[in-house]
């Protein structure tokens, strides 16, 4: 069961849509609102890099004033910092990271979500219907994200689909971030590559020649955002996931074209798959900080949209980082690898994924012999997003915080040797790392800065320094700053 | 039609038009071949064939020079 907190569950009442968390953040002094004119380009990203950099307290910020787009709104930044995320699981800012990792593995259950069903009729996405004469560059307050994309990309849809060969399994219904972009007024590529459920659903479709219909859900729940994005089991329903992370309902209705959508979004766009088409997409500016080339990808056309009134295109910045797209699926990265470990190797205490969608990795654990965390690593490299991610993993003891890189730093500098690493060449790696020969193959490298342990006759029996830690030091700590804010006056 | 930036090919037609009142604010392309879209306010190094670094430029005689995300199921 979910072991969240009743402080927890009592926000996550309050949060039933993106509206309700820009509240919340606003309630924090975590949203702002540009108060300037801005042009869509460059203005828009510049003002985003510049608070995207700040991971432990960058607000969400909201345009209602971009030239050209009058009446129109874009909120980005929404899951820009760790911050945010902590207000959403209901601590109190600047929280440290560990303890926000730890939250979400306490809550990583499906049992028993509250996904209420709400007849579409009453649903308020459907408050805006529009039928026909599409253009999506006219309803949306498109912008280029990074200077050399190929175009005005969505970055944070959360797209629907449905195994096309089992189109009543609830389970099997796929939710997932994909990047969109549009092509025609009504018509945009979606980036899903076949390891993607979505390119399963595709290639599934073509082959038996059915029809393939998505819903594509902008600004979403803030949890909703962080499990499309998180690597779930095939079967697995991401709004389970995410109502389950909650502890509180997350309502869902009927999109026109027959998925099941968030009742509260602010607008879904209905469409269907073009068998067989592929058009020209990209460049876009990715999570390892490089453009991804210019590539053939799947064509959908556009067959219906319902939106909110006066909706908020919410969008995020992504790039070299650090970006809102590091903060949105960090811990949800972290977590699932955590899970899986745990039942098998229970010493294993913490994971750091944060880095470039887990390209690098940190995990802490307690050590038992020898080569025992060589061996938990390499199980790690074996876990579903390990097995093509994971391609640096830092090893450490339990005495080390895998979110405090100045403690990872002090371990691989007095607990490593040249025997500690290991190489494991031409393995399986992601597409888009820019360092890699052949696109798709890589390494994966292993730095074993556990200390040595027997039956190695040397190293682990050193005297470590015993810092002194504790409530007695904590409440130091807060005196010592109190005294330099006041000698600061 | 307009010259696209990007594939210099001349198809490039008018997606949208920002407006504030009466007044123009930019204009919106979109080019059939490359399906490079842009706003004529945008900086130079994004719209500007000159400017544009060669990399980023397109050759759409050659489609088989870009991948297939998606393989394209042969008919049988
Ligand atoms: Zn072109």
């Amino acid at each position: 069961m979910n072991k969240q907190s009743e402080l927890s569950i009592e926000v996550a009442k309050k949060v039933g849509s993106l509206r309700d968390f820009l509240d919340l953040l606003d309630s924090k002094g975590q949203f702002i609102t540009w108060p300037e004119e801005v042009l869509p380009e460059p203005d828009i990203r510049n003002i985003l890099v510049a608070a995207g950099d700040d991971d432990k307290f960058g607000p969400a910020i909201m345009f209602d004033k971009i030239k050209g787009y009058p009446g129109k709104r874009m909120v980005a930044g929404v899951h820009g910092s760790f911050s945010n995320i902590a207000a959403l699981l209901g601590y109190p800012l600047g929280t440290p990271i560990r303890d926000l990792f730890y939250d979400i593995v306490g809550r990583w259950t499906t049992e028993a979500p509250q996904l209420p069903f709400i007849e579409p009729d009453k649903a308020v996405i459907n408050e805006v219907r529009i039928e026909e004469n599409f253009n999506l560059f006219s309803l949306l307050p498109l912008y280029r994200i990074n200077a050399m994309d190929g175009g005005f990309y969505i970055g944070k849809a959360n797209v629907v689909s449905r195994d096309p060969n089992d189109p009543d399994n609830f389970g099997k219904q796929n939710v997932g971030i994909y990047r969109i972009q549009p092509h025609g007024p009504d018509t945009f590529t979606l980036m899903s590559v076949p390891v993607h459920d979505m390119g399963r659903h595709m290639l599934a479709a073509e082959l038996d020649d059915v029809p393939l219909k998505i819903a594509v859900m902008l600004g979403n729940h803030p949890a909703m955002a962080m499990f499309a994005a998180t690597p779930v089991g095939y079967d697995e329903s991401e709004f389970a996931y995410a109502a389950g992370m909650m502890g509180a309902p997350i309502a869902l209705t009927k999109s026109a074209n027959g998925l099941d959508i968030q009742a509260d979004g602010e607008m879904v766009i209905e469409a269907e798959y073009i068998h067989g088409e592929r058009q020209y997409e990209g460049p876009f500016g990715e999570f390892p900080g490089s453009y991804s080339g210019v590539r053939r990808a799947p064509v959908f056309k556009i067959t219906g949209i319902s939106h909110r009134k006066d909706p908020i295109f919410e969008n995020i910045y992504i790039g070299k980082g650090w970006t809102e797209h590091d903060t949105l699926i960090g811990l949800n990265t972290s977590a699932p690898i955590y899970a899986v470990l745990k039942k098998e190797f229970p010493e294993v205490e913490a994971v750091n994924a944060l880095y470039q969608h887990g390209l690098t990795g940190i995990i802490s654990l307690k050590s038992r012999f020898a080569g025992f965390a060589k061996s938990v690593a390499l199980r790690a490299l074996s876990t579903p997003h390990g097995l093509i991610y994971l391609k640096n993993l830092i090893m450490v003891d339990a005495d080390v915080d895998p979110f405090d890189l100045n403690q990872v730093m002090w371990a691989l500098s007095v607990r490593t040797r040249a025997d500690d690493i290991m190489v494991l060449d031409n393995m399986a790696g992601i597409m888009i790392d820019p360092s890699a020969v052949i696109p798709g193959k890589g390494h994966h490298l292993i730095i074993d800065a556990t200390t040595h342990m027997a039956p190695d006759p040397i190293g682990g029996d050193v005297e470590i320094v015993r810092r002194p830690a504790g409530q007695e030091i904590d409440d130091l700590a807060q005196l010592i700053k109190s005294m330099q804010e006041e000698a600061r006056k | 039609m307009t010259a696209c930036p990007r594939c210099s090919n001349s198809n490039a037609t008018v997606f949208h038009e920002g407006r504030e009142g009466e007044e123009l604010i930019w204009t919106l392309f979109g080019c059939p071949d490359c399906y490079f879209h842009w706003r004529d306010s945008e900086p130079a190094e994004s719209i500007s064939p000159t400017k544009r670094k060669a990399v980023f430029q397109m050759d759409t005689s050659h489609p088989e020079k870009y991948q297939l995300v998606l393989p394209v199921r042969e008919e049988s």
